[in-house]
């Protein structure tokens, strides 16, 4: 709907191009209407307003109701609908009886003549009756009037929409009844949005920690943050005094001993031929004293 | 409530706002379904005239009228709500202190105009295109709209 906001008013001016001299009024009263809506519905959604934008939103709203007359005919209901072909229907039946009890009086071109003249009853009835019914009134219609007066008196309208609110429909409700077993769902769609909403919270956290070196990361056998301060592996090591090997700090730490060696052995291939390199056998690394990798 | 300049301040949290759609302000308020919760006499015309002024409900009054009324008084008072369109006298927010619920309804952009005014816009431009014939060309205009930054392309016609 916000695209259409933004392009019918275009497109609908490239349709009714060219008009011939019967449809031009008409035409020009279409485009004005539509026109005005949308410009009414953008200027609306303005964050912040002057008094000259207010002055335009009412202009508009003028201007659309001088010209919406044009699309009355197009306002019928279900029920008028009904109504008219119900109304059409007994008149056609009344009319037929007639001419049924006058059949023998008339010629066949006369009974014609009468059949057309029938039509054009029905078809002038039909109009009256829907002109007659159709109207534009409705609250939502109404509520356009309070547009200007809301803005002067509360501030922009943008403030106050729903539109945030039923977004969260989506997140907060589709997504977990999706989710669920579709059996008491209601339980279920209140647990995982708590959830879902709980663990996002819980990792913002923890990277907002990470950010500032609060806190390392245990456990995860491929990072080794760098933080300020003392190294990683002494904060690690801190209040355990049995570790002697590689092996026991893995141990120690919960790290699985396969993913520390596959690190250690990538990390010495990296290492400058120069440098004090650590042996490449991982049996002879789980024995070395953890002093010699700090 | 503590300030920072460490001063404690008498504050009163006053309900401003009570953002929701038409049918729920209709049941919070107490008004029939065809009527403003603003505006008085409304129900009767809503939209029809653009430029009357109505009176704003006044639900305080009601209120009143509604638990202080005398038994003989019932029939004049149901007529009286119901000429200004009001279904029940006693608000929900009529209670609260420094809140007129007339203020409490918000114009809503997403079921005022693109739910509602815009749909009921679309209906009306194709039976306009419908009466003329010139729906296929609406349409080709249609899909010929070029991408366009935060503009998604059409992928059908409008009919």
């Amino acid at each position: 709907m916000h695209n259409l906001g933004r392009s019918i008013s275009a497109v609908l001016a490239s349709a009714l191009r060219n008009p011939d001299s019967s449809q031009y009024h008409n035409f020009k009263s279409a485009l004005k209407s539509v026109s005005t809506l949308v410009d009414f519905s953008l200027m609306a959604q303005y964050h912040s307003h002057t008094p000259d934008p207010l002055v335009y939103m009412e202009r508009y709203l003028q201007t659309f109701h001088r010209t919406k007359d044009m699309f009355l005919e197009f306002r019928t209901s279900k029920a008028i609908h009904a109504e008219a072909n119900r109304q059409g229907r007994d008149l056609r039946e009344l009319m037929a009886n007639q001419r049924a009890n006058e059949a023998h009086h008339n010629t066949a071109a006369k009974r014609c003549r009468q059949v057309d003249q029938e039509r054009l009853e029905r078809a002038n009835q039909w109009v009256d009756l829907i002109q007659g019914e159709n109207d534009f009134k409705f609250i939502k219609m109404h509520y356009m009037s309070h547009f200007a007066s809301h803005v002067r008196h509360f501030g922009s309208i943008w403030m106050y929409s729903t539109k945030i609110g039923e977004l969260a429909h989506k997140e907060q409700i589709k997504e977990g009844y999706r989710m669920s077993n579709k059996n008491e769902a209601t339980r279920q769609i209140l647990s995982q949005y708590g959830r879902q909403h709980t663990l996002g919270m819980r990792l913002q956290t923890i990277e907002a920690l990470l950010k500032t070196g609060v806190i390392v990361v245990e456990n995860r056998g491929m990072e080794m943050p760098t933080t300020s301060g003392r190294s990683a592996p002494w904060r690690m090591r801190k209040g355990c005094t049995n570790i002697g090997t590689l092996s026991e700090l893995c141990r120690v730490h919960e790290i699985e001993y396969c993913d520390m060696m596959e690190e250690m052995l990538r990390f010495i291939k990296q290492t400058a031929a120069d440098d004090p390199r650590l042996p490449a056998d991982p049996t002879e690394l789980g024995l070395l004293p953890v002093e010699r990798f700090t | 409530m503590d300030c920072a300049e460490s001063k404690t301040r008498l504050c009163f949290r006053i309900l401003s706002a009570w953002i929701a759609y038409h049918a729920e302000h209709a049941a919070l308020h107490g008004i029939g379904s065809k009527s403003c919760p603003r505006c008085e006499d409304s129900c009767k015309e809503p939209g029809g005239n653009p430029l009357k002024m109505y009176e704003t409900h006044h639900y305080i009054l009601y209120r009143v009228k509604a638990l202080r009324h005398e038994p003989a008084e019932v029939a004049g008072i149901a007529e009286y709500f119901q000429r200004v369109g009001v279904k029940i006298g006693n608000n929900v927010f009529a209670g609260l202190d420094r809140v007129n619920p007339a203020d409490l309804h918000k114009p809503d952009l997403l079921h005022n105009i693109y739910f509602v005014l815009f749909k009921h816009m679309i209906e009306w431009v194709e039976g306009f295109l419908r009466k003329h014939k010139r729906q296929q060309a609406f349409d080709d205009a249609w899909n010929e709209i070029p991408p366009y930054p935060e503009l998604s392309v059409p992928k059908k016609g409008l009919s």
